[in-house]
């Protein structure tokens, strides 16, 4: 596993920012979310459009008393911007569906700086 | 509550080149169905292997907006000129601007664009990239001596 370059960490201001790199001939994106550091494949399992540059959403679930709906966990799911599927960025699963996930990367900060493995 | 909307770049990109209905991973060929992988270079087969693993499209490199393949060239040029070189683009759910960097350096700004086969493309002929980052890598041309 080789570590590489992706930026420092002031390149995150808050939740939500991101950035792109091409690694060997793939784009992973690295997202900050509640202050920790994620990395996915930019590539959306449907048909490939840019995963990652889409918008930030949290997710609706059923309250406890069954009820009401409750929004929840606000930017941590990337909506891709061809089609609408959208994934985890902290395990890149699927929300609505399990069986669908994109390829998810470790991360590392050093001095810094941000780094994926891979 | 739709939640934050901060994926509109405002670029116009409305309409995906793909239709929604169709089913995820689904590809109209297989470009590795006759290929001998192992002749492949390691990135590439790796690239290859993971897309499989997830189900995706099939794996097409990144390229130059002359067709040139974007990986073998910046791993030729950072061995050449011991230099490191990085394409990225920070927020792209806001520009569609990535930067090329060398050693730290934003050398040049390129347009990038997820074409509808699944490969990105960068609005940067190869010979540009190149010479963009030759000229960075150059040592800077000497001026008056302090021996004088």
């Amino acid at each position: 596993m080789t570590r590489h370059h992706v930026a420092g960490t002031d390149a995150f201001e808050s939740d939500g920012d991101r950035v792109n790199v091409d690694v060997r001939g793939r784009e992973v994106t690295v997202f900050r979310y509640d202050g920790d550091y994620h990395a996915l494949l930019n590539y959306c399992v449907h048909q490939g459009g840019p995963l990652c540059e889409g918008s930030l959403t949290g997710r609706n679930t059923l309250g406890d008393d069954g009820w009401e709906w409750v929004y929840e966990d606000d930017r941590k799911y990337v909506n891709c911007p061809w089609h609408g599927w959208r994934f985890d960025v902290t395990t890149g699963v699927s929300p609505d569906d399990e069986r669908y996930a994109v390829p998810t990367f470790d991360v590392a900060v050093e001095d810094g700086e941000v780094y994926v493995e891979l | 509550m739709s939640g934050h909307d901060d994926g509109d770049r405002g670029d116009g990109r409305d309409d995906p080149p793909r239709t929604a209905d169709l089913p995820p991973g689904y590809d109209e060929e297989d470009p590795y169905e006759d290929a001998e992988l192992g002749t492949y270079p390691d990135w590439w087969r790796e690239n290859v292997e993971l897309f499989r693993e997830y189900g995706l499209r099939p794996y097409r490199p990144p390229r130059f907006g002359d067709g040139t393949l974007t990986t073998p060239l910046v791993e030729a040029l950072e061995g050449e000129l011991d230099v490191r070189i990085e394409i990225r683009t920070v927020n792209p759910q806001r520009v569609a601007t990535c930067e090329v960097v060398v050693d730290g350096e934003r050398v040049a700004t390129v347009e990038r664009s997820r074409e509808p086969d699944g490969h990105t493309a960068y609005d940067l002929a190869a010979a540009e990239f190149e010479a963009a980052v030759r000229e960075a890598a150059a040592p800077p041309a000497s001026g008056d001596s302090d021996a004088g």
